[in-house]
């Protein structure tokens, strides 16, 4: 009985605290947070399985994972809402090639973030070639540049 | 269009939900170095916070941590004044023998036994005012739990400790 309440609150607790840690840091995992993860896991997973080693006890404590992921699941298709404090949503970070700051702030992601994923997604160079960023749900940084970005009006030079 | 004003295009957004959640997400941040501080104060045990010392006038004492976790070791340190002869008696309440797994006693009981209201162990004595005995202890469940301590038939050591699951 206490594995699958304990199964029920690891899943409940680091969902929270992934949650709060902010969407950069999955969106960006260097080796560094592959380590770190490694070591939540481990952490994690001896306050799950205590020293009951036995079969059962890890066949029950798979079983509630995957039930658990599975209501999820299905929460999520039935209500929107659900997905919105489970993910979050995604957010215009550049509008028409104007950097919208305040929200970079919050998002605590940086002009330069923003610039690379241009670059390395779509070979632009620079903010005015960019008609929409966003930051996806997942940390990502989608770019979405001008139709024909050499017809861009911008400053003669 | 003003930044915190929701867009529709190209992504539904949802400017009043994403504030309030960057909002929590920052309380949450300083919830969580709040438990690290309280961790390393001793809130969740093996620390000063934790640890308690309680005597009664015939000078028994005894010193624990009175926030403990589940499964993990922790120590009684029992002060037992000398007796005049003969061994130094002590007797465990009986939450003792439901909720705890003895590890280690130290020093080595010369004598013990057990009946339905505790467990009794006798120390031979030291030569000197008082015998320490030191009990390792895991708590087998979680909760709040009352023990009781007493030493050779004398007025008990009731407290209460808490158990983190």
């Amino acid at each position: 009985m206490d594995s699958v309440l304990k199964a029920l609150i690891v899943y409940a607790v680091l969902w929270a605290l992934i949650r709060v840690s902010g969407r950069r840091a999955l969106a960006e995992m260097s080796t560094f947070d592959f380590i770190l993860f490694l070591i939540i896991g481990g952490a994690t997973q001896r306050a799950l399985i205590g020293q009951d080693y036995s079969l059962i006890n890890a066949f029950v404590v798979v079983a509630t994972f995957i039930v658990v992921d599975a209501v999820v699941g299905l929460l999520e298709r039935r209500f929107p809402a659900f997905v919105k404090v489970e993910k979050g949503i995604p957010m215009i970070l550049v509008e028409n090639g104007r950097l919208l700051t305040n929200r970079l702030q919050w998002a605590r992601v940086s002009r330069d973030q923003v610039l690379e994923a241009a670059r390395s997604l779509h070979g632009l160079e620079s903010l005015e070639q960019i008609k929409f960023a966003i930051l996806e749900a997942n940390g990502d940084i989608s770019i979405i540049p001008y139709e024909r970005p050499r017809e861009r009006p911008r400053a003669a030079h | 269009m003003r930044e915190n004003e929701s867009r529709n295009y190209p992504v539904h957004e949802d400017m009043r939900f994403q504030y309030a959640s960057w909002i929590v997400e920052r309380a949450a941040w300083l919830l969580l170095g709040l438990v690290a501080f309280a961790g390393m104060a001793g809130l969740f045990a093996h620390g000063w916070l934790s640890k308690s010392t309680i005597s009664t006038n015939s000078g028994l004492s005894l010193e624990y941590e009175r926030l403990q976790r589940q499964s993990a070791l922790s120590r009684f340190v029992i002060h037992i004044p000398a007796p005049q002869h003969g061994n130094a008696q002590v007797r465990l309440g009986s939450a003792f023998q439901h909720a705890f797994q003895i590890e280690d006693i130290q020093p080595r009981p010369t004598a013990s036994s057990a009946d339905a209201a505790g467990l009794d162990f006798s120390f031979a004595p030291s030569g000197g005012k008082e015998v320490v005995a030191v009990i390792w202890t895991r708590p087998r469940e979680f909760g709040f739990m009352r023990l009781q301590v007493s030493a050779s038939g004398g007025a008990p050591l009731a407290f209460t400790i808490f158990v983190y699951p």
